[in-house]
């Protein structure tokens, strides 16, 4: 009975070790250390938006992104033909709703570039309620330097990533 | 069965380790003239020998730590398994200072017993046996006993608690070649053993921050595709939002007390502003009232003053308010780019993220004197935390095109990489001391 008892004691503890091992080598979560695991979040919870390509193409822009220099949030006069398209695409479609996303390039103080992205997507609304689009149709937000477009340490990436993408929640 | 049933958990238990990773490219840039030399004997394991090797936890610990000199195990052939067994002059001759000797048996039932001794070879009390302890254990704590054992050795012989069993929060991301990724808020030994994440997302985590009892993470997450501050247990993974307002909330950080966050709202305008929130009654006051980026609030240990970051001056600089007074004062002034500041536990200094030259370099700033100290030099480094000892600063680095952590010590005499991981590793945050 004993004996009993302490091989099933035994084959569990290796069943569950063996379970544990399994799944670290997925995701690493085991319970090991008093962890119990992870949660997860945000997987499969996709919000639904417009397609970019095809929304730069409704609006006759090449890529429906303003680009910013080193440490700066102004918008450069290039783009103002971007601010156009989307002030009149927005105006005439009123139940239309755009996220402005900030980012950055990978350089510094990860929360000081959640502001200047920040800054960078408030300075692209500001400009489209300049143009007369409703402030109910946009929400802005900083991603800072979390979400590079370009991968690397070049300049070529570091100016890629430092930009405003103007996303279609709905046409 | 039973035979086969434990060799199946033994090798269970081995398929863990590789995903384990260990300390390397140690660079003892100037440490090692100054360090504590001593040997480290392997223990004597027995006839049921556990997978790890308890000595050799010890080993790594005083050696990565940088205040030791540890003994190569091939410049010895003598292993004492207990204080009598010692030959003094033989380990003398040695150039040690001090040795440690112990052995680990097995007892049965998975349980293990661990005898360690700390022996002096040039103490001249009657008794040259500085420590000595004993402990019963299973399998899976014997790691944590070897930590425990390098905690009490390192306090012993340079009179500072040692760090080796406190853990480090961080964020690993796996990027897919579809552009999607994966974040991860991971928790981990100090010396990189026993990882496994709090939570995973499809979306940016970022700024984790420790609770003063080390129970709890505070951190942001955006996988409502919109910042927010959530708390996970550590133990648990069980977790709860904070704050979820318009703009920017981000940059959570415990006061010492664990009563509060200071945190870093936009609240709808254009700029973030720092603000402390009561966990207990959600009651928010605000910290900062202007029109430029504040954020990056950390503590002062004693909880009257936060550092911050603000660019009210035209660049990013470090500032510190007053809690009661509200009385502020600009603490940085070398170059026109310093940030994410924290207090040394003493207070008399501050580690922070400083450009110099167009390279973003870990500093160390007296604040009495005023004098700025580099702790790396050149790159593009980020995200300093400093030990609960303020011995050691983790941060985050690049290497070969890789986002990994280092560790500097705070005098910048011991620098050393921690080997890259499958994903990119940022935002280091060093845990309280955990009893």
């Amino acid at each position: 009975m004993k004996v009993n008892n302490l091989s099933r004691m035994l084959a569990i503890t290796a069943i569950s070790v063996f379970l544990a091992a399994c799944s670290s080598s997925k995701n690493q979560a085991g319970v090991q250390n008093g962890f119990a695991g992870a949660q997860s979040a945000g997987i499969g919870t996709n919000e639904p938006f417009v397609n970019s390509d095809y929304m730069a193409k409704v609006l006759g822009v090449d890529k429906n992104t303003i680009y910013f220099d080193f440490d700066k949030t102004y918008i450069k006069s290039q783009y103002n033909y971007i601010i156009q398209a989307n002030a009149n695409y927005l105006k005439s479609h009123p139940s239309a709703k755009i996220r402005l996303e900030g980012n950055t390039d990978p350089q510094g103080s990860r929360e000081y570039n959640i502001g200047l992205g920040q800054r960078r997507a408030d300075q692209v609304a500001q400009q489209l309620e300049l143009q007369g689009v409703s402030s109910q149709q946009i929400v802005t937000v900083s991603y800072g330097q979390e979400r590079p477009a370009m991968l690397g340490d070049s300049q070529q990436a570091y100016q890629s990533d430092r930009r405003v993408d103007i996303v279609y929640m709905s046409q | 069965m039973r035979k086969l049933l434990l060799s199946i958990a033994a090798l269970t238990l081995a398929a863990f380790t590789p995903n384990a990773y260990a300390v390397l490219n140690i660079e003892l840039t100037q440490g090692i003239a100054a360090a504590i030399p001593i040997a480290v004997v392997p223990f004597s394991q027995g006839a049921n020998a556990s997978s790890t090797d308890v000595a050799a936890v010890i080993h790594n610990d005083l050696a990565n730590s940088g205040q030791f000199n540890v003994a190569d195990n091939g410049s010895f052939n003598q292993y004492p398994q207990s204080a009598d067994q010692v030959n003094t002059s033989y380990w003398q001759g040695k150039n040690v200072d001090d040795i440690v000797i112990g052995n680990v048996q097995s007892i049965g039932g998975g349980q293990y017993k661990v005898t360690f001794s700390l022996i002096s070879l040039f103490n001249q009390a009657p008794n040259n046996v500085l420590l000595t302890q004993q402990y019963t254990v299973s399998q899976n704590e014997l790691r944590r006993v070897g930590h425990h054992i390098s905690d009490l050795v390192y306090q012993q012989l340079t009179g500072i608690p040692g760090i080796f069993s406190t853990r480090l929060a961080y964020i690993l991301v796996q990027r897919n070649p579809d552009q999607t990724a994966k974040y991860m808020l991971m928790v981990a030994d100090e010396d990189g053993y026993n990882a496994r994440p709090i939570l995973i997302s499809s979306q940016p985590i970022m700024s984790p921050s420790w609770s003063p009892d080390g129970k709890q993470i505070a951190y942001v997450s955006f996988e409502s595709y919109l910042p927010q501050i959530y708390v996970s247990n550590v133990a648990t993974g069980q977790r709860r939002l904070i704050t979820s307002f318009s703009g920017i909330n981000g940059a959570p950080e415990w006061s010492p007390d664990g009563k509060q966050l200071a945190v870093a709202l936009s609240r709808g305008s254009a700029n973030p502003n720092i603000y402390t929130l009561n966990l207990a009654s959600g009651s928010l006051q605000q910290v900062t009232n202007d029109w430029s980026i504040n954020t990056e609030p950390t503590w002062s240990p004693d909880g009257q003053t936060i550092l911050f970051t603000s660019d009210r001056g035209g660049s990013p600089q470090v500032y510190e308010i007053n809690m009661a007074t509200k009385a502020t004062q600009r603490v940085t002034f070398n170059g026109n780019y310093n940030a994410s500041a924290s207090f040394t536990p003493d207070a008399q200094n501050i580690v922070l993220l400083s450009r110099q030259n167009n390279a973003y370099d870990i500093a160390f700033l007296n604040l009495q004197s005023g004098n700025l100290q580099l702790l790396t030099h050149g790159g593009n480094n980020q995200s300093p935390s400093i030990a609960p000892n303020g011995k050691m600063v983790v941060y985050a680095t690049k290497a070969s095109g890789k986002n990994v952590l280092a560790m500097v010590s705070t005098d910048g005499k011991v620098n050393m990489q921690l080997p890259d991981q499958l994903g990119d590793v940022q935002e280091p945050a060093w845990s309280p001391f955990i009893s």
